[in-house]
């Protein structure tokens, strides 16, 4: 079975190989339909989502681990390589701007980061890696319920951080804390700011230990996960000269309750948005929401749903988006003998539809997944 | 612990009181002295903020942009037409449109440019003059509309759908009269319903056309007004609150009130000076003797009892003192005192034709002058932007 690397896992003793090597393959067909936008972008058809993700980790020194992830998505972003200005009545006046573009790989590294582990309840880690900030972000990417993770857990914190994170349980793995300093890119911040970004993370499992994958095996005992994530986020923006214009505090919450219990799995996560600064008098408000299931049978079949709400803009023109998600996981491997590799292979068919409220358009897509995990 | 106690006390300390005023942000000096011939601004959703000079009867519109995080352009000019100024179209994201004589412009956020959209027809390269744009942007993830009333050459006019982002236009319908002098007395906005809305006189008929989001027109009304009134009678726009009553101040001075079942001239007690849409309700605004007064708009149409403009009249009394004003118009920005700072806007905040800004839920962006200095032609005044706490009874 495919897992993040886990607090537990991590142990300070006995120096295991230099090298282990995972990963995966996911290749995904799509299709999402938006009848009211132009006719060339009504129908999206394609494999653009599909991934590929290579892990690097190991021990190869007492107390010290390492971590390099790698994904590659099959989707380039066009870079713009030239453009020019184009005076198509010869009046002086620039009518069009002719540009040319070229794909281009985005960012592929998620995580690069050094572990030292002291003791098996006590990690501290550094590098780039994922902020835990909500449950979802402590998913592996092989681990979520559905393809890829729910609306509004992306409109809060969208990227990986660079940064420094201590890790914390106690209780046989029942009481978990994250404490951690980031520099705030993932949070939107530009270059010209300059700020750190703090973050808390509390999660309670008093059923015992409780792996933040979404999906679950067919364990029968109960499991119950209550969490809490904070992050502050202060920093300067400055002008063009370098001098300091305002001072902007970001704060997001999140709560989070996952329950497990043979099979099904449940998770709801609320997340806010506070931000105000020292000028403006316009604090932006966002609050979010979403609540997705999963009953993993004894047929290796998986009914999952999904309902996600986000409202942006709440501080002077609500915007509201719901997100609606089902289908189903199914799980080819779940006869094999060795159980650790049970999962490694799963196909997803899902619909997602997405609402856009206050607009008053709808989108509705449909995913084909197949995840290869080795 | 420091983040949560942050989060817990930070609830309300970014709200303003009614009549509070925020941060004074000095950015540039301006043809004209109190009232000046400026628009009540206007913010996108990344919090970018315009500002508009000129009036109906002037061609020298220009537009200053200021960024969320602080800055302004110096200004940008685009204008077309006999007719001056009509005000904003409406926002997006990182940008907004306005209307300025026959043209329509689009003004950027991030980079304070502007430039006018759709100038000619893109088939037969004829020149396209807006008579009249609806302040309303339809907003969807895949595309931006707005809707307008326009003519090419001497040909007949035509109700149209612009796309924004192609500059194209798209369902155009022929004006329903065989006519090609027609002159637009005023355009509004039933928001709640995506409707658009031309009010038209020809011939002797003055009627109000309603348009739906697809282009096409869903009803037409009957104006009861005296004839022959002049084109843009209508100051500013005609506001529309969520029930469908749409208010509008009329040059002459009075009050505009219409609704689907028809439109009219209607007498008010006080002295008019603007409307007011907000939370989804129409206020008419305006001064019995020299004290600001707002009065609810029923959604049967009438002006209910006007009350005291308490924000109004509480930003007013604010300004009776000296207020120090963040100059931002050049790096870096400078802390600046202004002995007797006055609204540039009308003779008193937030009563004006033109559509107040939600810059939040509980305030409205204004425009504060300064001291000014004779250029030799006309007083040339130093402005700023604020945002001020509003409230309606």
């Amino acid at each position: 079975m495919i897992v993040p690397l886990a607090l537990a896992g991590a142990s300070p003793a006995a120096a295991s190989d230099a090298l282990e090597l995972s990963g995966f393959v996911k290749p995904t067909f799509s299709a999402v339909l938006r009848p009211s936008a132009l006719p060339r972008e009504q129908l999206k058809v394609g494999l653009a989502s599909s991934a590929a993700g290579l892990t690097f980790q190991g021990q190869p020194l007492e107390q010290w681990r390492y971590k390099v992830f790698f994904v590659v998505g099959s989707q380039t972003f066009p870079a713009l390589v030239s453009a020019r200005v184009v005076d198509t009545d010869n009046d002086g006046a620039v009518d069009r701007v002719e540009t040319s573009s070229s794909g281009a790989l985005g960012d592929i590294v998620r995580e690069t980061s050094v572990s030292w582990v002291p003791s098996s309840g006590f990690r501290i880690r550094t590098g780039r890696m994922p902020v835990p900030f909500t449950s979802a972000a402590q998913s592996a990417d092989v681990a979520l319920l559905f393809p890829d993770r729910a609306g509004p857990n992306d409109l809060f914190l969208a990227d990986d951080d660079l940064g420094a994170l201590i890790e914390a349980g106690a209780i046989g793995g029942e009481v978990a804390m994250k404490t951690g300093v980031f520099n705030g890119s993932g949070t939107g911040a530009s270059g010209s700011e300059r700020g750190v970004l703090y973050l808390a993370r509390f999660d309670l499992q008093p059923l015992g230990a409780f792996s933040f994958d979404e999906t679950n095996p067919l364990r029968t005992e109960p499991r119950v996960g209550i969490g809490a994530g904070l992050i502050w986020h202060p920093y300067r923006a400055f002008d063009g000269v370098g001098f300091p214009r305002l001072q902007i505090n970001d704060l997001r919450g999140s709560v989070s309750l996952r329950l497990g219990l043979a099979g099904l799995t449940l998770s709801l996560e609320g997340l806010h948005r506070y931000q105000f600064d020292s000028l403006t008098a316009r604090p932006i408000v966002a609050s979010g929401a979403y609540v997705q299931g999963g009953w993993r049978l004894p047929s290796a079949v998986e009914p999952i749903g999904r309902l996600g709400w986000a409202a942006e803009d709440r501080s002077f023109a609500p915007r509201t988006t719901l997100w609606t998600e089902g289908g189903i996981n199914i799980y080819p491997a779940f006869g094999n003998e060795d159980e650790s590799l049970r999962d490694n292979v799963r196909m997803s068919f899902v619909y997602q539809g997405e609402h856009r409220l206050t607009e008053g358009e709808s989108a509705h897509g449909a995913v084909a997944s197949l995840i290869l995990g080795f | 612990m420091p983040a949560l106690a942050l989060l817990l006390a930070s609830g309300c300390a970014s709200t303003l009181a009614p009549g509070e005023w925020g941060t004074f942000r000095y950015f540039g000096d301006i043809l004209g002295e109190p009232p000046m011939r400026l628009l009540p601004p206007l913010t996108d959703r990344d919090g970018n903020i315009y500002a508009l000079y000129g009036d109906l009867g002037r061609a020298d519109t220009q537009v200053f942009v200021g960024r969320i995080n602080g800055g302004w352009s110096g200004g940008c000019s685009a204008h077309r037409g006999i007719y001056g100024l009509h005000g904003f179209v409406g926002r997006s994201q990182d940008r907004v449109w306005y209307w300025s004589g026959d043209a329509l412009v689009e003004v950027d956020g991030q980079t304070g440019a502007c430039n006018q959209i759709l100038r000619d027809d893109p088939v037969s390269g004829t020149e396209l003059s807006f008579l009249g744009i609806a302040p309303y942007i339809d907003e969807t993830p895949s595309r931006r509309f707005t809707y307008a009333l326009v003519q090419g050459g001497t040909g007949e006019p035509q109700f149209l759908m612009v796309d924004l982002d192609k500059a194209l236009p798209f369902n155009v319908v022929p004006f329903p009269e065989e006519l090609r002098d027609i002159a637009v007395l005023g355009t509004g906005a039933w928001v709640a319903e995506r409707s658009s809305v031309f009010l038209v006189n020809w011939d002797s008929e003055i009627a109000a056309f309603f348009v739906d989001r697809f282009g096409q027109i869903q009803a037409t009304v009957g104006v009861n007004l005296p004839p022959n009134p002049q084109p843009y009678t209508i100051l500013g726009y005609l506001e529309f609150s969520d029930s469908g009553v749409g208010v509008g101040v009329m040059s002459t001075g009075g009050v505009f009130v219409l609704t689907l079942q028809g439109g009219g001239a209607v007498d008010v007690p006080f002295t008019v000076g603007g409307v007011l849409r907000w939370g989804g309700e129409v206020y008419v605004t305006g001064t019995d003797g020299d004290e600001p007064v707002i009065a609810p708009v029923t959604p049967g149409g009438e002006i209910a009892d006007a009350v005291p403009f308490t924000s109004s009249i509480t930003a007013s009394h604010t300004l009776d003192r000296k207020i120090t004003v963040n100059d931002e118009r050049g790096d870096p920005a400078r802390a600046r005192s202004w002995e007797a700072p006055r609204t540039a806007i009308g003779e008193h905040p937030l009563i004006s034709p033109w559509p107040l800004d939600a810059y939040t839920l509980w305030s409205t962006g204004w425009l504060v002058a300064g001291p000014n200095f004779d250029s030799g032609v006309e007083p040339v005044t130093a402005v700023a932007f604020a945002p001020v706490g509003l409230e309606v009874p």
